[in-house]
């Protein structure tokens, strides 16, 4: 039942990442969800003609090309993955880790800009960014501070936290707003804000779940009527 | 691997068996022990994008054996 209950709700979630994907930045993204065996987790992730290629980096080429070979040549590519499972009482949905980023290279998967999220750390920001680049002023930072310098993509910059994490919609956002989509589809924008619209109805409802008497106290104060189970 | 789903996404069930298949054949490519990625991964030190994709989606399969 549980099994199923987390396949039910994977595909939901995978085919509400394709749509948006294919309204927005590209065109044929195609999501496949691998139930991993019985271990209570799955993977969501683009995949190609063969969902069979879980090895497969997870690129999403960043074109509207009408033709597959064009977008199959883009230069620039969306790395996507999501790890979910069932949270703790096995009914709903929840994100444990994911990876998304701006890509330069199908082959290696290397991306310059990567949004992390791990539910599980402990040590480090849940959520973060980490940037490929140089910054004088970060080496300047470090030789003040008397430490050895770190490269700027070993800092994990913290980003919203557990609950309030940038979405894969305002990553896309971002990254149409720097013009590095070359392309986006028309009404773009209309289609990040219904789905974001709907990740922040899913977080809100979690949250409440999380802590019912603060969201019972707050509803009193704007005149609702709230009982107790 | 069995397969199904909605028409527009696919369902794959993954063997643990191929999914360390898999692990072992990334990490050999890497030149990492599965001892030394556990304890990287747990460590949050891994350093190539590639591992820590693999970590971060598939190190439970590893980390809770």
């Amino acid at each position: 039942m549980t099994r199923e209950r987390l396949r039910g709700q994977a595909e939901e979630f995978a085919a509400t990442l394709t749509h948006v994907l294919n309204a927005t930045v590209t065109t044929g993204a195609h999501l496949t969800v691998f139930i991993l065996d019985d271990t209570g987790h799955a993977i969501v992730a683009p995949s190609r003609t063969d969902p069979d290629t879980i090895d497969e980096v997870g690129w999403v080429p960043l074109s509207t090309a009408a033709s597959e070979a064009e977008r199959e040549a883009a230069p620039l590519g969306l790395k996507i993955r999501f790890r979910v499972g069932l949270d703790g009482e096995g009914d709903h949905l929840q994100v444990e880790t994911s990876v998304f980023g701006l890509c330069v290279s199908r082959a290696t998967g290397f991306c310059p800009i990567r949004v992390e999220y791990d539910r599980s750390k402990t040590s480090k920001q849940r959520a973060h960014v980490q940037v490929h680049g140089e910054s004088a002023g970060l080496a300047y930072a470090f030789a003040r501070a008397g430490q050895p310098l770190r490269p700027l993509h070993k800092l994990h910059l913290p980003v919203g936290g557990h609950r309030f994490r940038p979405t894969l919609e305002d990553f896309i956002e971002f990254l149409a707003q720097e013009h590095l989509i070359p392309e986006p589809k028309p009404g773009w924008q209309e289609v990040l804000r219904r789905s974001r619209s709907g990740w922040e109805t899913h977080q809100v409802r979690a949250a409440v779940r999380r802590h019912p008497e603060a969201a019972a106290a707050q509803l009193r104060l704007q005149g609702y009527t709230v009982a107790p189970p | 691997m069995a397969r199904g789903g909605r028409a527009a996404v696919d369902v794959v069930d993954v063997p643990t068996s191929v999914v360390l298949a898999l692990i072992d054949e990334e990490l050999a490519k890497a030149g990492v022990s599965r001892e030394r990625f556990v304890a990287l991964g747990r460590a949050d030190e891994l350093d190539d994008d590639r591992l820590r994709d693999l970590w971060l989606m598939l190190g439970p399969v590893l980390d809770e054996r």
